[in-house]
């Protein structure tokens, strides 16, 4: 039986209610199986909106952007003038030194200064306006700090939000891989007409010889495709803090190891294919976390081969029976797809390094030559390189 | 509260109504911490299994049949306390004293509770040493026998027993001290 004590605290904290802990509703909702299908499924509407929308205005956009008036007159640099000790040169434009011609470099007169202002000073150029005094352009120094760089000085003296707002340019250097790809095949070598058993005879053709040598035997084939080596350089115009259009050259080296024939009687050859390239490339910035920026990029890059060779190997009775090095002459275009994301890292305030690993796309060039972009026309590439970045 | 509106409230978050399943959270939330924290004296533990028992709540929600008033809450509740003894289970929170066999002869204290707060009395069984508030819950508040509290904490009938006399020696302990503090006021 129980004591009354108990039944009175059974009754009481049977329903008895306490305050909820604080933020507990929100971990809650955060963790409903409802709306993260919903947040998933947003999420993923905006992605393939935002690609969708890259991808369909790539050509177009790239093509606005490579058109669009130069920003200023680039030959000319203008030179950001630190402080009042310069200033004083321009009120009295006597002190000027004259100029004949726009670009023309002089050297300004020697002025007791800090190093940095020395530096900064060295050099500037003055353009002219079909006038005989040249006009130099001044902005009065706003703050006590002195950076060696002009750029640099605009660029350290905003707060981080008001430089995102600058143009910018980006020049970029970079080398890229991709994955190797073996291809192996066998089959079988039909009849062929031949005189001749000895393998000496084969000299003048050593390649019908093997053809002859290994009718009726079963022949491999290895095609030893080497990841593609790129270089290249980099131009990026930021009209924004968001977006980047990117062209440059690229130069691209596809090396294969071949081999054809039986255990016996085969040949190799070394096939190696040069290409020049142009891309075009847009670049979204997703998002930045300190000096860090992730970015999503996508374009086409259009090669055109500028010169092949493939360099053989006869081997008939497991000797060399002449080599040969044969130059491809077909030069065809070749264009390819790709998307890809990067992440910069800006190690100084002009220099970042960044990575990029992609997917590309290979369409088909029409040519007869084994390449890796033909064996397999999706190869995912990863590009490192060095950015250097200026503002406007 | 009516049935229908209950009952309604219900279907709405079986159909994935969000601002339904906030009206339902909100409805008994206070019950149910009132639940948790008197076995978990410790409050991140407390909101710990409180979340994992309104996600299983609204994860299931979908099989629930409104067996009209109350129901509802008689079942949250179940889920409720079964989490609660999960964490228990999970975190080896049932420390228990070695009983001195004397205490066990000692006949049971009689307390007179009614003119205690309640609030305080959640508070003091909230002070319990962990093995002995749980006990002490099972068998009193959710009315639990020994036998099931053995197989729900994976423990002898007759330790449930001997821990239960010592919860109870403890908690009127607690009860008599509160009350010589407080006696001119009540």
């Amino acid at each position: 039986m129980k004591e009354k004590w108990l039944k009175d605290i059974h009754d009481r904290m049977a329903d008895h209610e306490t305050d909820e802990p604080a933020g507990l509703w929100e971990s809650v909702y955060a963790h409903l199986p409802k709306d993260e299908h919903k947040k998933d499924r947003h999420l993923l509407w905006l992605w393939t909106r935002h690609i969708g929308t890259t991808a369909a205005a790539i050509a177009m956009l790239t093509i606005i952007g490579l058109l669009a008036p130069k920003e200023k007159e680039e030959n000319i640099r203008q030179l950001v003038i630190a402080d009042t000790e310069y200033a004083h040169l321009v009120q009295s434009p006597a002190k000027v030194p004259h100029i004949s011609s726009p670009s023309e470099t002089i050297t300004l007169p020697h002025i007791p200064t800090t190093p940095k202002q020395a530096e900064a000073a060295t050099q500037w150029q003055v353009f002219s306006q079909e006038e005989t005094q040249p006009q130099i352009t001044l902005q009065p120094e706003q703050k006590k700090q002195k950076p060696p760089y002009p750029w640099e000085r605009e660029y350290l003296t905003q707060t981080p939000k008001q430089r995102r707002h600058a143009k910018r340019f980006s020049f970029g250097i970079y080398t890229s891989g991709g994955i190797k790809y073996n291809l192996y095949g066998k089959t079988m070598e039909g009849n062929t007409v031949g005189a001749s058993l000895n393998g000496s005879e084969w000299k003048d053709d050593p390649m019908l010889g093997i053809h002859f040598l290994n009718r009726g035997k079963e022949i491999e084939s290895h095609i030893h495709h080497k990841q593609p080596i790129r270089e290249g350089i980099s131009f990026i115009y930021q009209p924004n803090d968001r977006i980047g259009f990117e062209s440059g050259v690229t130069y691209t080296i596809l090396l294969s190891d071949v081999k054809k024939g039986s255990e016996n009687h085969y040949y190799t050859g070394k096939q190696s294919l040069h290409y020049i390239g142009i891309p075009f490339h847009i670049k979204y910035r997703a998002f930045s976390w300190k000096q860090l920026d992730l970015y999503a990029s996508s374009g086409i890059l259009m090669e055109n081969r500028i010169s092949g060779k493939i360099e053989k190997k006869y081997i008939i009775n497991n000797t060399i029976n002449g080599t040969e090095r044969e130059d491809i002459s077909s030069k065809p275009f070749q264009l390819s797809a790709n998307i890809g994301i990067g992440l910069q890292y800006r190690l100084v305030s002009i220099i970042g390094i960044y990575a990029e690993p992609g997917l590309s796309y290979y369409f088909d060039d029409h040519s007869d030559i084994q390449t890796i972009y033909k064996e397999k026309p999706f190869n995912f590439n990863f590009n490192i390189g060095l950015r250097f970045t200026w503002e406007k | 509260m009516e049935n229908n509106s209950e009952e309604n409230l219900i279907h709405k978050i079986q159909s994935g109504d969000v601002s339904a399943s906030r009206l339902l959270y909100s409805r008994y939330v206070r019950y149910l911490s009132a639940i948790v924290s008197r076995y978990l004296n410790n409050d991140e533990d407390v909101k710990d299994v409180l979340q994992e028992s309104f996600l299983k709540i609204f994860s299931s929600i979908g099989s629930f049949q409104y067996k009209g008033v109350g129901s509802i809450k008689g079942w949250m509740a179940k889920i409720t306390l079964n989490e609660t003894l999960k964490h228990i289970r999970n975190n080896r929170k049932l420390k228990f004293l070695e009983l001195d066999v004397k205490e066990m002869d000692r006949p049971e204290e009689e307390v007179e509770t009614e003119n205690i707060p309640s609030d305080e009395i959640h508070r003091m069984i909230r002070e319990l040493p962990d093995g002995y508030r749980t006990i002490f819950n099972l068998y009193v508040i959710d009315g639990k026998s020994h036998k099931e509290i053995a197989t729900l904490l994976h423990i002898k009938e007759s330790s449930s027993a001997s821990q239960l006399h010592r919860a109870k020696a403890i908690l009127a302990e607690k009860i008599k001290q509160y009350k010589a503090r407080y006696s001119s006021s009540l």
